[in-house]
């Protein structure tokens, strides 16, 4: 079968040959959204741990599903929308298990503890920032920081104004420099 | 200064690449029995075997609506009609065929009335 190359190829034509069965070509678009439906499952969830185990599930029923994408030019929209669907089931059914430490979930992550403590220690400090965040501050300001989305993709995912988008973006950025201070902020003037 | 970008990056989960992929390996043995079952899908046996059940119940509806139509444009045919049969289309009299096809036998008088019609 031929094989699909993910850079050079348009969201559209991927979903097509995904359709037919081309692995290669799906494995091409979870290598390019894997980042954003993180970042939503993120948002939603608070918790990496848990973030990466529903953004698989949602690509699993991503292929379940492809053949309900309308419009595959927008895969990335509607895949952002089962990540949502999948994170806010998990939420609920998280509150009735313990929730798991995030010490643990930095130790498991880490394949050498000793050399990336300091960015666990980071990571597990924005974490814990996101929280003091609505859910809809936490992914816009994942999705444009982290993943680097303009406001209008952000909008027409979210289903909110552009002017909205950038209202929350405002909010939650000052959110977190107050939650962590500059001392763990390395911020950039090119916005 | 709130207009800046803050760095996420730590929340990267593909910066760890060894990390990222075997997520990635995960994700596609997670989805490769419903890859493999869209490949069996996509091929002509598969389309043939999708296409079956439609085209059967196509077959049945067609066949339902032609045996409709058909008992309802269907009309008993005429009462005379029944009564010409080969000979008169050959071009034997009428009269001389009704003597054929019953058991009644003309008078040779009546045959000759008969054939000069």
């Amino acid at each position: 079968m031929a094989v699909a190359r993910g850079p050079d190829l348009s969201d559209a034509i991927l979903v097509q040959r995904a359709r037919r069965g081309d692995a290669a070509a799906f494995e091409a678009l979870v290598r390019r959204h894997y980042r954003a439906a993180y970042a939503v499952a993120l948002a939603v969830l608070g918790n990496g741990m848990d973030a990466e185990d529903v953004t698989q599930d949602a690509f699993v029923r991503a292929v379940e599903r492809l053949d309900d994408v309308r419009q595959p030019e927008r895969f990335a929209a509607w895949l952002l929308q089962i990540v949502r669907n999948r994170a806010r089931n998990y939420r609920g059914y998280r509150k009735v298990r313990a929730t798991r430490p995030i010490e643990s979930v930095a130790a498991a992550s880490d394949v050498n503890p000793g050399a990336d403590t300091e960015r666990a220690q980071l990571r597990e400090a924005l974490e814990s920032a996101l929280t003091e965040l609505n859910a809809i501050q936490r992914q816009v300001v994942l999705l444009h920081d982290l993943e680097g989305w303009k406001h209008r993709e952000i909008a027409e995912s979210m289903a909110i104004s552009e002017g909205m988008s950038r209202q929350h973006l405002m909010a939650a950025r000052r959110a977190l420099r107050e939650r962590l201070g500059a001392k763990f902020l390395k911020e950039y003037s090119n916005d | 200064m709130t207009d800046e970008r803050i760095d996420l990056s730590a929340l990267d989960p593909t910066t760890d690449a060894e990390r990222f992929e075997e997520v990635v390996g995960r994700i596609n043995a997670a989805v490769a029995p419903a890859m493999a079952a869209r490949r069996a899908g996509a091929t002509v046996f598969g389309q043939v075997a999708g296409l079956w059940r439609p085209l059967l119940a196509a077959a049945a509806i067609a066949g339902v609506i032609s045996a409709a139509t058909l008992a309802l444009v269907q009309s008993p045919a005429p009462e005379n009609e029944a009564e010409i049969g080969l000979a008169e289309v050959i071009g034997v009299p009428q009269q001389i065929a009704q003597w054929l096809r019953s058991d009644e036998s003309p008078d040779p008088s009546e045959l000759l009335i008969a054939l000069e019609e």
